[in-house]
């Protein structure tokens, strides 16, 4: 057979067991034992290989980190202070509990790396709440997923960092090309959620009318360990202390020892159930990474990717054309796929393409993991509605319809992150 | 005649904590030395000037064990990562025929895993190579981590065969959570 028409074969079949619903990963596993299998190209053992060396990745080293991270700042009380702060400084707009979810989750992915995590640690605190403020539990959980995509785009970042050593960008000028794009996104977010609660029926925020106690100083105040390990996160980053993966090992230790020393709501005898909660969400990611870096190899050894790059070009008659379509292919995997599988599968064939067309690699960089966030929230297989489905109870599809405007505003702003390089790069040139 | 009844409860109960807390124990322990080696070799960086030449590699090989060990544990409670909306609408005898597919596919993948990582561990060991840093611990410690994970997916889903079987006898659908995020 041609190996075109095995690569057919092999991926029609994936789809299949994808929508019969059998885990990523053995989909991918399956793609890549049946295309080395039948096309020969390099032996199919190159998969137990990838099982060890396509982890050994200092950076990758962040994910867990990053994880656990969410969950000690969460356990430790210290993401409720940050919610309560983003509480406190908001609440005189519309629908404040909503738009305090949306600012504390950006207040919490200054601290942590991943959107998932960011998901999870605010959904859990703001959720009940916000069920017994009159919100609706599946637009309360749709916040919380919405608000979790700037996990990965205000620094530091999970996604960042794996994307600047891949593709050889300085993970740190990520890290300050993502801060703009990510105020964006949050105000986007902020004032879809202000005018939801204009126009809602029901009357948010109304059982309780002021249970504010102090004013925003009080409440920074309270919150002072967060802002501590956003300062010694970045501040530790910039200064040249360590390096981004070092950073998530070292706000680690400080939200453990500010859990246990400062707020004292970590408790040593709920250590266990932290720890291994953050190592079974590792376990459920890592081993797809392994799988992806073996994916990637396939299709470079296959050609897929000049196949892929043909295409684009072929298919695009301009330069901005060929950005469209790059955004696109983006935003499509970034709807089935996890973020890091995206980043590694795609990011060596898109960035070369959009590099030709002339655009700058750390602007492609942001153009990239807006793109795969904001499919991070997007039906089949945006995975922050499971995680938020998980968290509050509420059904995925009701997550699903309801998260629709945050998602048409990001989509927006994204366009408006791609159109104009400067909200990417201004920072950049200052420091 | 008790006393063997008791003997025997004693040791199914063995069992049975063992078999449900092997992965968890160990993805605690690997999660742990990861984050405590990170953070502790930062500190010996800035505060004495000093930093091991192991301490990022064995971070590393940590990762490497918690990641399969995961991969198992998820593997046993059916948790990894899938679309579900389409199964889930499926009835109960095609759901338990996809999980055992899974499970099928699961050992194939395994098979080809294990063959490859215990060739390389054999040549690890024929060239003597160790971990980075150190002068004595053979690199096959690390690299142990796949065939033993891959073992343990196995072994989870031949057990999980054997609980699907069970379950359908007993008329009962095979129902799971489409993922474990807490």
């Amino acid at each position: 057979m041609e190996t075109e028409a095995i690569i057919t074969v092999a991926t029609l079949v994936t789809v299949g067991l994808f929508v019969i619903g059998v885990p990523i990963i053995l989909c991918m596993g399956v793609w890549v034992a049946a295309t080395l299998y039948f096309t020969g190209v390099f032996p199919v053992d190159n998969i137990g290989l990838s099982a060890f060396f396509g982890l050994k990745y200092f950076a990758l080293l962040a994910m867990p980190l990053f994880i656990l991270t969410g969950d000690l700042i969460s356990a430790g009380g210290i993401a409720r202070r940050l919610i309560h702060f983003a509480s406190v400084s908001l609440r005189r707009l519309p629908g404040k509990l909503g738009v305090s979810t949306i600012a504390a989750c950006g207040l919490f992915s200054a601290i942590s790396g991943s959107n998932s995590a960011t998901t999870a640690a605010i959904g859990r605190i703001v959720i009940p709440e916000m069920s017994r403020r009159n919100y609706p539990l599946g637009l309360s959980a749709a916040m919380c997923a919405a608000g979790g995509t700037v996990g990965v785009i205000i620094p530091p970042s999970l996604i960042f960092i794996l994307y600047g050593v891949l593709m050889s960008v300085s993970p740190s000028d990520l890290f300050i090309a993502g801060i703009i794009p990510g105020i964006l996104m949050l105000t986007a977010m902020v004032i879809v959620t202000v005018g939801l609660s204009l126009f809602s029926r029901r009357k948010w925020d109304n059982a309780y009318p002021e249970d504010h106690d102090g004013g925003v100083f009080r409440a920074a105040w309270d919150a002072k360990t967060g802002f501590l390990a956003i300062f010694i996160g970045l501040g530790g980053i910039y200064a040249g202390i360590f390096s981004p993966t070092e950073a998530a090992g070292v706000v680690v230790m400080y939200c453990l020892i500010a859990g246990l020393l400062f707020t004292r709501e970590l408790k040593i005898n709920k250590l266990y159930g932290i720890v291994f909660s953050s190592s079974a969400v590792a376990g459920l990611i890592a081993p797809i990474v392994a799988m992806a870096i073996i994916v990637q190899e396939t299709v470079t050894v296959l050609g897929l990717q000049q196949s892929i790059e043909q295409l684009v070009v072929g298919v695009a008659q301009t330069d901005f054309q060929t950005i469209a379509l790059t955004m696109l292919l983006v935003f499509v995997a970034g709807c089935v796929l996890e973020s890091v599988p995206v980043v590694i599968i795609f990011a060596p064939i898109l960035a070369p393409i959009a590099t030709a067309a002339g655009v700058d690699p750390i602007h492609f960089a942001v153009i990239f993991v807006v793109g795969s966030t904001i499919g991070f929230i997007t039906p089949p297989y945006g995975l922050n509605l499971y995680m938020a489905s998980g968290v509050s109870g509420a059904g995925v599809l009701d997550i699903s319809y309801r998260i629709l405007p945050y998602v048409a505003s990001l989509l927006v702003v994204w366009i408006i992150i791609a159109l104009l390089p400067e909200l990417s790069l201004a920072l950049l040139r200052l420091f | 005649m008790s006393t063997n009844i008791t003997a025997k409860g004693r040791t199914l109960a063995f069992l049975k904590k063992f078999d449900d807390s092997i992965e968890p124990v160990l993805m605690v322990l690997f999660y742990t030395a990861l984050a405590l080696i990170i953070s502790i070799e930062v500190a010996r960086r800035y505060f004495m000037g000093e930093q091991t030449q192991w301490g990022s590699v064995v971070s590393i090989y940590c990762f490497i064990w918690l990641s399969w060990l995961g991969c198992s544990y998820h593997v046993k409670h059916r948790t990894h990562l899938r679309f579900g909306e389409v199964r889930k609408k499926f009835p109960p005898h095609i759901k338990t025929a996809c999980y055992i597919l899974d499970d099928v596919i699961w050992l194939l993948l395994a098979w080809i895993v294990i063959k490859a990582s215990l060739h390389l561990i054999e040549t690890q060991n024929r060239l003597g190579n160790v971990i980075e840093g150190t002068q004595s611990i053979p690199l096959s410690v690390a690299t142990a981590a796949v065939p033993i994970g891959w073992l343990l997916v196995s072994f989870r889903a031949v057990q999980d065969i054997f609980h699907l079987v069970i379950e359908a006898r007993s008329g009962q659908a095979p129902e799971r959570k489409l993922v474990v995020i807490d």
